[in-house]
């Protein structure tokens, strides 16, 4: 699967949660930007999980690092390769 | 005693040690006093009277200088919070009755919008701010903090420390003032049961327009404890932030502590430096509550309960991951007895005195506020003398178990169904047991009616191996059968507002 599926995935996972990433800018923070809050950005964490049967490190990966766009498609990829 | 007094003498003793960390930096009691003085003196300089300021900010060391400031020149603080309509905002503003505001606007976004709704307001701001805000909003009159040698205004016990607006259901908030008297009620009942020390490292989640901030500011500055102030996003999953920062104490919603079981982060044993956790806010899930006692060891952890009217909280809980789980608990950790210097009891329909069943709390003792400011109405309806004591009626329900208070929800969600009366509370409790749920809350249909035919479940769950036909027919073997919902929604976030709970009225419409 290379990083471009994987953005598709992704984009496919908030679209399928009623949440518009369109117009997005890659590095803006999702939640900072009021796109979702914090409990609907978990959930969205744990069905990219489990669609890609991944299992992020929560412990270890700052999740204030991956909620942007671009930063959360790159953790994803390289955690599938 | 008085906050302000606590205050000055907090800053005269603690001076080098750590007062604030906020934006990666670390600020000490000295840099905090230095610019306390500086804004208390300038507020003086502009009216030398006792009056509301206004706080538009969020996090900076200017912004919780302005709330020490204020309260130092003997006035008292009204936030503003930078996630809220500008509307609201503005509103807030203008209830309030204050003509001065102290801004910092890299810590309030919508400053612009604010200002532009607004006239001839005396504003407080950062020197380096100074030119370009007064060039940019010349309908306003703009001042830097600086020393003119006004002597504080002494505070009298009586005297107002914050005005907080809630939501009033007729969307016109509601402003309760808090006076020094209630808030060092609340403080001095509070360090009886637990220490905090300025070796402490006290973590702030919580916006400045919901009291539980209150809280975790003056533990700190009145015990020369640090405040640490995370960012928004790290509110996300604090986990990190605690251990790197090695946090004593922190107040969390139970929202949070979801959170933070969803990320499969309430390991035994991870949060070691941890030695206080309070939960406050809306119901506190036992079974989550458990596993955050076998996370943090080392803690002492209590479920607080309060309404803003109330100050803060004013029942507590204490307990361990020991602690037994009884039937009647309904789920939830019990909220306890009590804070020391308050009272409280269950009423019924007719305002008897109960003490053997289900009533609606009511609350008495040092830390109630006087009223609404803005609202006769609801002041009467609400603040009430019973057996000739001033009391507050909180609308919420709870009953004894054991001598411990246990929280039912709110009055208001006592319902008739088909005639019966059901307990909204006992229905989203049974859900919550089903495995595989997350989250879950029920709305009484059709809404907005007095009379009510079903009920509707909207709620989350872990995956997807569960249909509403399942779930139905668990809740069928506990529930009478008018306590069954009909309509189960699964969502895939439930909608939360602006405080972490649970935001009915957005599910509301989404039956509509």
């Amino acid at each position: 699967m290379d990083s471009r599926n994987i953005k598709e995935i992704i984009f496919k996972i908030f679209a399928e949660n009623n949440i518009n990433i369109d117009n997005i800018n890659e590095d803006d923070s999702l939640i900072a930007k009021g796109i979702l809050d914090s409990m609907a950005f978990v959930n969205i964490l744990l069905t990219i999980e489990e669609e890609l049967d991944i299992e992020i490190d929560f412990e270890n990966i700052d999740i204030n690092s991956i909620v942007t766009i671009k930063n959360l498609c790159d953790i994803v990829s390289k955690m599938i390769q | 005693m008085n906050i302000q007094q606590y205050l000055l003498e907090s800053f005269k003793k603690y001076k080098d040690d750590n007062a604030l960390f906020t934006y990666n930096t670390y600020y000490t009691y000295n840099q905090l006093a230095e610019l306390s003085y500086k804004l208390a003196d300038t507020i003086l300089s502009i009216k030398y009277i006792k009056q509301p300021v206004i706080i538009a900010g969020s996090r900076s060391l200017y912004t919780h200088a302005a709330i020490c400031g204020a309260l130092i020149a003997g006035s008292y603080y009204t936030p503003l919070n930078e996630t809220f309509p500008v509307e609201r905002n503005v509103n807030i503003i203008k209830l309030s009755n204050a003509k001065i505001i102290i801004l910092d606007y890299t810590d309030f976004l919508c400053y612009e919008e604010v200002l532009n709704n607004l006239h001839d307001y005396h504003i407080i701001c950062p020197v380096e701010q100074y030119d370009y805000l007064s060039e940019k909003f010349p309908n306003h009159t703009f001042y830097t903090a600086k020393k003119y040698n006004n002597k504080f205004l002494s505070v009298e016990k009586d005297d107002t420390a914050y005005l907080l607006f809630t939501s009033g259901s007729t969307g016109i908030p509601k402003g309760i003032k808090i006076s020094h008297y209630n808030l060092s009620s609340y403080i001095q009942a509070f360090v009886k049961r637990n220490s905090v020390t300025n070796h402490d490292k006290i973590m702030q989640m919580n916006d400045l327009t919901f009291d539980l901030s209150i809280h975790s500011i003056f533990l700190s500055f009145l015990f020369g404890a640090c405040l640490y102030v995370p960012d928004n996003s790290c509110k996300i999953n604090p986990n990190k932030f605690i251990i790197t920062n090695e946090i004593t104490h922190i107040l969390m919603v139970p929202s949070s502590l979801t959170i933070m079981r969803k990320l499969r982060l309430l390991k035994s044993n991870s949060f070691q430096s941890m030695k206080y956790i309070a939960f406050c806010g809306e119901a506190l899930p036992f079974n989550n509550a458990v596993l955050m006692a076998e996370a943090a060891p080392n803690a002492k952890l209590e479920n607080i309960y309060g309404p803003t009217e109330a100050t803060i909280a004013c029942t507590y809980f204490e307990f361990n991951k020991n602690t037994k789980e009884l039937t009647e608990y309904t789920g939830s950790m019990p909220i306890g007895k009590a804070y020391d210097g308050m009272e409280v009891f269950l009423i019924d329909e007719d305002k008897n005195i109960i003490n053997n069943s289900v009533g609606q709390i009511v609350l008495s003792g040092k830390q109630l506020a006087k009223g609404y400011i803005n609202n006769e109405v609801q002041t009467k309806a609400k603040f009430i003398k019973i057996d000739n004591k001033d009391c507050y009626l909180t609308g919420d329900l709870g009953r004894y178990v054991n001598g411990a208070l246990v929280f039912l929800g709110r009055n208001d969600a006592q319902v008739q169904i088909r005639g019966y009366r059901v307990e909204i509370y006992e229905i989203e409790n049974a859900i919550s047991k089903i495995e595989n749920i997350v989250s879950n809350a029920v709305i009484p249909t059709p809404v907005n009616s007095i009379t009510y035919e079903n009920l509707t479940a909207f709620i989350t769950v872990k995956d997807d191996n569960i249909d509403t036909y399942q779930i139905k027919s668990i809740l069928s073997q506990t529930l009478p059968d008018y306590m069954v919902p009909n309509k189960y929604i699964i969502l895939d976030n439930m909608p939360l507002n602006s405080n972490g709970k649970i935001d009915r009225n957005q599910l509301k419409n989404m039956i509509k």
